[in-house]
């Protein structure tokens, strides 16, 4: 770095300017990189030791019911449309599965909901 | 009698400041009044365009005990110079006055180099790096997005400009407000208005400019990918990440202490658990009070005089291929850690992310993603190149502070 700042010129050469930016180019990608690295290292440890736990497969896409729909999840389901009501009164006289692709709809609604998308 | 109030009532008017106003303050106003329409009319960063353009606006106004304004060579102005009064007491030089308008004291948070780190706090404060902690790989295209910056850093000096005023149009690739006017008040203090203007006005254009470049370089089977579902991420691996950061970039990068070092202060406070007032205030009024000041003193940098010149439109221009190079940099990183084992199963899309926006360029690779196949989400992954992409221009700042800085 020492000796690139005090040649580096003011109006350098195409060739100068190329190795120049090649360099910042790898200073960039080599200060990431062995972040990159000792995060992942770290996440390892972290894993193997029990301080996080794995929750990548908590959510699984919801699957169309065949039959009976079991009471824990009628329960779950009223009580996500209490809230959604805000408390007020309702009955619930059916539950159905919902039309392909209401979940990205829902996200997408809520994107666009609380930000200014153009 | 009425002679007397006639002829008080024009001298009075020599006492206005109409007589000042130059065609150069005329245009600004209209260039102010763009600025303000953006911003208020189709929400274009108005959190920041809105100071800036204000503060424009009392730039070009023939105003008193504001800003001190002084030519420098090149033609140029210096805004916000202090005047001191010194009288010789024994060996020492004691301060008898200090003269000076408000944005004369208010700028010197911008000249000393005080607000963008402090910006840096508020926005270490409010980000998750949880995603960039799950998925570490995601660094890299944080990393490859910074080609933006370097092209349009040669780009620039092919044109005629020096390499401090190269480096600080380039950085208007990184996406990165605080960190272009950092750089920029460092290297070029004559280019900051129009850096500035630039870096924010592209970074509400995000949406415009991104998919049609991330649509070219993707095919519909890479758009599709799902990747797979991120791993939690505890309170002690975050407090870890804040502090690995925090060394293994100032050890590499001195340079960039500044920026850095608030950053990832501020998220420390968030993520610890104990000092939440000092995490809300950074997250609230540090943030809100100083981008403020920032914008404000950076549009009094923008008085026609300086403006209106033609490296203001070249720099306008160069920011946009900045900005599209960036952009093809971290898709087509991602594209190329595809290719590589155990790298590989990156949707592209989030590679755009890598250009910082955050977290508008994160929703991007999110609706992109959706348009391609509305069942797939992309916004957690991409927020990981896109906090990913805030470190990088910190350290590619850093890099051009290190070397150029004379």
């Amino acid at each position: 770095m020492t000796a690139l700042a005090s040649s580096f010129p003011v109006h350098p050469g195409w060739a100068q300017n190329l190795q120049y930016q090649l360099t910042g180019f790898l200073v960039v990608i080599f200060t990431l990189g062995a972040m990159a690295f000792l995060v992942w290292i770290a996440g390892k440890i972290f894993v193997a030791t029990g301080g996080v736990k794995s929750k990548t497969a908590a959510v699984s896409p919801p699957t169309a019911p065949t039959g009976e729909i079991p009471a824990p999840v009628l329960a779950v389901i009223s009580a996500a449309v209490s809230v959604a009501l805000e408390g007020r009164h309702f009955v619930i006289y059916d539950v159905a599965p919902s039309a392909r692709g209401a979940w990205s709809a829902e996200g997408r609604r809520a994107i666009y909901r609380s930000h200014r998308l153009r | 009698m009425l002679l007397d109030v006639i002829r008080d009532f024009s001298s009075f008017f020599e006492l206005t400041a109409f007589h000042l106003v130059t065609w150069r303050m005329a245009v600004m106003w209209g260039v102010c009044g763009l600025l303000l329409f953006l911003a208020v009319r189709h929400g274009f960063e108005p959190l920041l365009l809105v100071p800036i353009a204000f503060g424009a606006l009392l730039a070009n106004l023939p105003t008193q005990n504001l800003i001190t304004q002084i030519p420098l060579p090149g033609g140029y102005m210096e805004t916000g110079s202090l005047a001191l009064g010194l009288q010789p007491d024994g060996d020492l030089l004691r301060i008898r006055h200090v003269a000076g308008g408000l944005y004369d004291f208010i700028t010197q948070g911008v000249k000393l180099e005080i607000f963008p780190p402090l910006i840096f706090l508020g926005v270490g404060a409010l980000t998750d790096f949880g995603p960039l902690i799950a998925n570490p790989r995601t660094l890299l295209l944080g990393a490859a997005a910074q080609l933006g910056v370097l092209v349009t850093f040669m780009g620039a000096s092919a044109i005629g400009f020096t390499s401090p005023q190269a480096a600080s149009i380039g950085i208007i690739g990184g996406a990165d407000g605080p960190t272009a006017i950092f750089l920029t008040t460092k290297l070029a203090p004559e280019l900051l208005g129009a850096v500035a203007v630039a870096a924010y006005t592209y970074m509400a254009l995000v949406p415009l400019i991104q998919p049609p470049i991330m649509r070219a370089l993707t095919t519909r089977n890479e758009r599709l990918i799902r990747m797979k579902a991120l791993r939690h991420v505890s309170r002690a691996e975050k407090l870890v990440f804040a502090l690995l950061v925090t060394v293994v970039t100032i050890l590499l990068v001195p340079a960039a202490s500044p920026l850095i070092g608030m950053l990832m202060l501020g998220n420390f406070l968030r993520e610890c658990g104990v000092t939440e007032r000092l995490m809300k205030s950074a997250q609230n009024e540090i943030i809100n009070i100083v981008t403020i000041l920032l914008g404000t003193s950076v549009g009094m940098t923008m008085s026609g005089d300086t403006f209106l010149r033609a490296p203001t439109l070249m720099i306008i221009g160069l920011g946009a291929v900045a900005f599209a190079i960036g952009t093809a940099g971290g898709v087509l990183a991602a594209k190329f850690m595809n290719l590589v084992p155990g790298l590989g199963n990156i949707n592209p899309l989030i590679g755009s992310a890598g250009v910082s926006a955050v977290p508008m360029a994160a929703r991007v690779s999110q609706v992109e993603g959706q348009r391609a196949d509305p069942g797939n989400h992309l916004l957690m992954h991409a927020m990981g190149p896109n906090v990913a992409g805030v470190i990088g221009t910190a350290v590619i700042a850093g890099y051009y502070l290190a070397t150029l800085t004379r």
